[in-house]
């Protein structure tokens, strides 16, 4: 008997030597790892962390700008994945056996796959990772966009708030086959002018957190020709949040706004 | 300078203040000059004028230079209507939404008022009690920031002060308050004089003094009320504009002082307004932040000047 309790006492002590116990401090990495493969191994996830429906089994740990670091400690993690955030959590953990990686913020999509093979690199998952970045750019490649050109402005939140070049979603658009009308703008996400917006004449114009009716309502939106030719879409929070997103998942995204602006 | 030059040099930056507002930073149209550029530059006059009236209003009535209704916390109850009524979507075309930031402009107001005539102690009180309203507001903007991500963007904007959030019916409703609002100053004008020229020569002369300081307070509180509505919470305008009219204008009549008042603020906005579009175009940038700077900076130079003539609150 006492043999066999011993045995599995040494089981289950090799399972924790080998298995890797992750914390993700981003929804976005969160959602790579788990498209690696490795969900089951994650401990940790924000609130904000949504995607795939599994997330929601496991332990959060607040938000990405302020964690909650007494409940990391007792998740014991080996590995935490946090965005380049200027963050006191990394001064916390630096003296305890906690691997921390700190990854860069996404300014295009060709950074997406540098963060993914990042991710699997530290996983030791080379192989899926690369699998995974070779898979995402063939799917690209394989919606044969025929790029409109099409300029294309985006509300991200109400009032204008919109993003510029340093933003992945300005890429995202243009491989889409669009261009941002604030592409010269060297900035992620600012308030913008809404006489600007009429001046640059969007040919198309996605908002986020509005309906189209209320979008429609603004003072001169009849001079600008999304209006005119009825190329207004409003993007839902579900849509939103891959949008947001430096994930995998931007590839579906990339498939729509490839139909709604080269339509 | 002599007594008009001063007035005319006023108006002519006036002019080319104004010119230099609807027409940076590009030449356009017809339909977004009526549509946007020209209710943005009417919102700035009226938001102007009435902060600083609200201003130069409550330091005549309690002879205090600190006084400001973003000191004593009036501007605060504003924000935290505005961040009601962005909360429960009422909108921004309707009366009610004018409505109801006057009533909580007044509350806090009243508020303070009760709080400053609690003892004699009444500089310190005043500024205590809009302490306490100002860190009410801040913590209701820094919670809705953490709860509520669909409006905190909103929230933060609004509380340095924006404007791009006019719109005609709202400078109508605006411009009928500012009307009637300036009946009643002309009608308590001459008590407010005497107030502050003596508090017991106005009480022998038979000034009901409680009552007039009241009514001052409340029209103070209205003149924020349609600021705060219109533009958003622009700090320090009220208190670093009369200071500087006084100054300037020592030598006039009150009724040409608080015209002048209001002119001094119109073109400080303006001029924080162009500022903004000439450096940060196509970025919307605050207008509350260019004033908390200048004026945080001024509030210091008061209160160390005062302390250097050895006066007490």
């Amino acid at each position: 008997m006492i043999r066999y309790i011993v045995f599995i006492f040494i089981f289950l002590w090799t399972d924790y030597l080998f298995s890797q116990r992750i914390v993700s401090l981003l929804p976005s990495y969160t959602e790579i790892i788990y498209e690696l493969g490795a969900g089951d191994k994650i401990v940790g996830v924000t609130n904000f962390c949504n995607y795939p429906e599994d997330v929601k089994n496991k332990q959060k740990v607040g938000d990405y700008l302020n964690p909650d670091i007494e409940i990391i400690y007792k998740l014991k993690p080996d590995i935490i994945f946090m965005g380049n955030w200027s963050n006191k959590i990394v001064d916390r953990f630096k003296n305890k056996n906690i691997k921390i990686v700190v990854l860069n913020n996404e300014r295009n999509v060709s950074d997406i796959y540098d963060t993914i093979k990042t991710i699997g690199k530290y996983l030791k998952m080379e192989k899926e990772s690369l699998k995974l970045v070779e898979k995402m750019k063939k799917e690209i490649k394989s919606l044969q966009i025929k790029k409109s050109y099409r300029k294309v402005y985006i509300e991200i939140d109400r009032d204008n708030w919109t993003c510029g070049s340093q933003s992945f979603i300005s890429d995202v658009i243009s491989i889409s086959g669009g261009v941002n009308i604030f592409n010269d703008i060297n900035k992620d996400y600012f308030r913008t002018n809404w006489e600007e917006v009429i001046r640059r004449n969007p040919d198309v114009v996605l908002i986020c957190g509005q309906e189209v009716d209320e979008f429609i309502k603004r003072p001169s939106v009849k001079q600008i020709a999304a209006t005119r030719y009825g190329r207004i879409y409003a993007i839902n929070q579900k849509e939103r949040d891959i949008f947001s997103r430096p994930s995998p998942r931007i590839v579906e995204m990339i498939k729509k706004l490839g139909k709604i602006i080269n339509e | 300078m002599s007594k008009n030059l001063k007035v005319i040099f006023i108006f002519f930056a006036f002019f080319v203040l104004s010119y230099y507002e609807l027409n940076l930073p590009y030449q356009c149209d017809r339909e977004i000059f009526y549509e946007l550029r020209f209710p943005r530059y009417i919102g700035i006059l009226i938001s102007g004028f009435s902060l600083s009236s609200a201003g130069i209003l409550l330091q005549y009535i309690t002879k205090n230079p600190l006084a400001d209704p973003f000191i004593i916390g009036t501007s605060g109850g504003v924000m935290i209507s505005i961040i009601l009524s962005r909360l429960f979507s009422v909108s921004s075309y309707s009366i009610i939404y004018l409505l109801m930031n006057s009533v909580f402009g007044l509350l806090s107001t009243l508020f303070a008022f009760k709080v400053s005539s609690a003892s004699g102690r009444v500089i310190s009180n005043i500024l205590l009690s809009g302490f306490a309203i100002n860190s009410i507001v801040f913590s209701l903007i820094v919670f809705f920031i953490i709860f509520s991500k669909e409006h905190s963007l909103y929230f933060l904007h609004i509380s340095f002060g924006s404007f791009s959030y006019t719109n005609y019916s709202i400078i109508i409703h605006s411009v009928i308050f500012v009307l009637i609002l300036l009946m009643i100053v002309n009608y308590i004008l001459k008590y407010i004089i005497t107030i502050s020229f003596d508090e017991e020569k106005a009480i022998v002369l038979g000034v009901d003094v409680k009552r007039i300081r009241l009514v001052v307070f409340i029209v103070s509180s209205f003149f924020t009320s349609i600021s705060v509505t219109l533009s958003g919470m622009i700090g320090f305008v009220g208190l670093m504009i009369p200071h500087i009219t006084r100054r300037l204008f020592y030598n006039y009549g009150f009724q040409a002082t608080f015209f002048l008042n209001g002119f001094l603020s119109i073109l400080f906005l303006l001029f924080s307004d162009i500022i903004s579009k000439v450096f940060f175009y196509p970025v919307e940038f605050p207008p509350g932040i260019f004033s908390a700077v200048v004026g945080s900076f001024f509030f210091i130079y008061l209160v160390l000047k005062r302390k250097r003539k050895n006066e007490s609150y």
